[in-house]
């Protein structure tokens, strides 16, 4: 039998203690490794989703809820800009390509997007099977959504009133699906994509049938209404030049996906601070648990350490025995850490793509592993090294003298 | 009988001394042990017997004298070197036997060979366990046993690694007649089957009925 085959015998007598141990470090590691993982991924998952949106140009309002609304298609719309105002400027020889949008309308909870084929060249998507829309009422869905929608190239479907599941059915407009795309990782996999001018028509009948049925007048329209513009720059220079020309228009406002996700980003770092800063403090107390623990064994333990001084152990092999303890909790802790996050991090990338899209592909960077294993060593070290003291001092008459 | 008179002393001390904390010094006649031979170190209680026991085991160092297991002077030895001889050389088996609770019986035997940096010899734990009559409780854990079989297993773990010397410390203090017939009976047979000098410190009338070379204890200021 050696030291470590020792230490696991000695870990598996007292495992109550040391399971506490496991579980507190675990949950430390668990916290570090999720809001390190998170703090890369979620930026990552946020530009993959926005594809090649360099500005959105809307009505007055928060850059950042047009952004989350227009190119990541997660938020709520947050008022109407008229197309011509929006695109006079988007047709800067800065710009790379345009297109305007028009929500309102959805499928069993996909958005109905109203725009140009220009939409296309923007998110950087093809076509995999079918065309693009030529006529009113012809759609093209994205990847996911003809998945979950279980629709191919003919089928027909109708939109509802609204953004979520529940609106009115505009049943009297059925779409015909033309197209679906090749599968991109960003926003456009779920949405459905049609011509911007349905969008506007079943949208200024159904107020007007609105306004009828309450005894009101005919609403006044804005005939060229949109929810915002998505546009690529030619160049990196258009990032200072074009939201300068669009915030000089009273009406409208330039939001740079790129600058609200940083924006957003130094918002939530104080977060992942404070989760860093929970993760360490277990921690920190799953070591001190350790360390209370190894000691108040290595006291009630002295007879057998004596005995194996007498039996030929030297003193730094007494100190081993404590460091080994040690280092299999923080192992245990480790694993048991990792898997945790591992979870943590499946379950939140299933919510955070159920409730934005977002895909997160969080990437293990094998520093930040490295770092890790030896943060759990250096506190296993640190909670052993008054045990191993201790322990390499034992007083080896005692045992012949008790 | 010649021929064992022929073998060098694998124990030999020559004036050792060790000071007690009262102030007085214990003092052992020298004393010589040839493979097989056993001797019984005897004093009333306090007489430092377990003291000068831990002198002969390289645990506690002699006030003076001197003493050599295998022709090595212990006293002479780096402290690591002493504490791996004494885990090869010397079998030391206690009053109240001292088994590791957390492992298994054959695990506190081999404990002899891992903490004296030898290899666990399967064959040899076999060999002991039965000549012992271990061999059913091998896996046991230590505190799930007899007091009869965890006396047994003390001398198997203190014979394993094939010492020159076996020091036992008073190991019949706490035991019935009994007990102490099947103990002494157990080392003394154990020591001269492995060609080990036996050494037994003790105040027990009993032991000295089954060794009869005694050496008493000189207590002086």
């Amino acid at each position: 039998m050696n030291i470590v085959s020792l230490a696991w015998a000695y870990l598996l007598r007292r495992w109550g203690h040391a399971l506490l141990s496991v579980l507190v470090g675990a949950l430390g590691i668990a916290a570090v490794a999720t809001a390190i993982v998170g703090i890369d991924a979620l930026p990552a998952a946020a530009e993959r989703s926005w594809g090649g949106v360099d500005v959105v140009i809307g009505p007055k309002s928060s850059a950042l809820d047009l952004v989350l609304c227009c190119a990541l298609h997660t938020g709520d719309p947050t008022g109407l800009v008229s197309e011509k105002s929006a695109m006079a400027v988007a047709r800067h020889p800065l710009v790379r390509v345009a297109a305007p949008i028009a929500l309102g309308d959805n499928v069993g909870g996909w958005r109905i997007v109203g725009t140009t084929p220009n939409i296309l060249s923007v998110y950087r998507a093809d076509i995999e099977s079918g065309r693009v829309w030529m006529k009113p009422l012809e759609a093209v869905l994205g990847a996911y959504t003809a998945r979950l929608l279980h629709l191919k190239i003919g089928d027909s479907f109708v939109g509802a009133h609204g953004l979520a599941v529940g609106g009115e059915i505009h049943s009297q407009f059925p779409y015909r699906v033309v197209g679906i795309l090749k599968p991109t990782g960003t926003a456009l996999d779920r949405l459905v994509l049609t011509d911007i001018a349905t969008v506007r028509y079943i949208h200024q009948r159904h107020e007007a049938e609105e306004a009828a049925e309450a005894g009101l007048e005919r609403p006044v329209v804005m005939p060229d209404a949109a929810t915002a513009v998505v546009a690529s720059y030619r160049s990196p220079v258009a990032a200072v030049l074009i939201p300068r020309l669009v915030n000089a228009d009273p009406s409208l406002t330039a939001a740079s996906p790129t600058f609200e996700m940083a924006r957003l980003m130094s918002y939530l770092r104080p977060l992942v601070t404070a989760a860093l800063a929970l993760g360490l403090l277990l921690v920190a107390i799953a070591a001190a648990a350790a360390a209370t623990g190894l000691m108040t064994i290595m006291n009630a333990r002295t007879r057998d350490l004596a005995l194996l001084r007498i039996l030929g152990c030297g003193p730094w092999r007494l100190a081993v025995l404590a460091f080994t303890e040690a280092v299999m909790i923080a192992m245990s802790a480790l694993i048991v850490g990792m898997g945790i996050a591992a979870g943590l991090i499946v379950g939140g990338s299933a919510v955070l793509e159920a409730n934005t899209g977002l895909l997160l592909r969080p990437e293990i960077d094998p520093m930040d592993v490295a770092v890790l294993v030896a943060g759990a060593l250096a506190f296993a070290v640190v909670a052993a090294i008054i045990p191993a003291i201790r322990a390499a001092r034992t007083p080896i008459e005692e045992l012949l003298q008790s | 009988m010649d021929d064992k008179r022929t073998e060098p002393a694998v124990l030999q001390t020559s004036g050792l001394a060790v000071g007690r904390r009262s102030g007085f010094v214990a003092k052992l006649p020298d004393i010589a042990l040839r493979p097989g031979e056993s001797t019984a170190i005897v004093g009333p209680s306090g007489a430092g017997k377990t003291t000068i026991l831990m002198a002969m085991a390289g645990i506690r160092p002699p006030q003076s004298g001197s003493l050599s297991v295998d022709g090595c002077d212990l006293w002479i030895m780096a402290r690591s070197d002493r504490d791996r001889f004494r885990g090869r050389h010397i079998g030391l088996v206690f009053q109240s036997f001292h088994l590791i609770d957390a492992i298994s019986v054959a695990a506190n035997i081999g404990l002899a060979a891992g903490c004296a940096g030898l290899n666990g010899d399967t064959v040899r734990l076999n060999e002991l366990t039965e000549r012992l009559g271990l061999s059913g409780v091998m896996s046991a854990r230590a505190d799930r046993i007899s007091h009869g079989q965890a006396q047994r297993v003390a001398i198997a773990r203190a014979l394993f690694n094939r010492p020159s010397v076996i020091l036992a410390d008073e190991p019949t203090s706490a035991l019935d007649d009994a007990n102490t017939e099947t103990l002494l009976q157990l080392l003394t047979d154990a020591a001269t089957a492995e060609g080990a000098a036996l050494v037994v410190t003790t105040h027990d009338k009993r032991v000295l009925e089954k060794i009869k070379t005694v050496v008493r204890l000189e207590v002086a200021e």
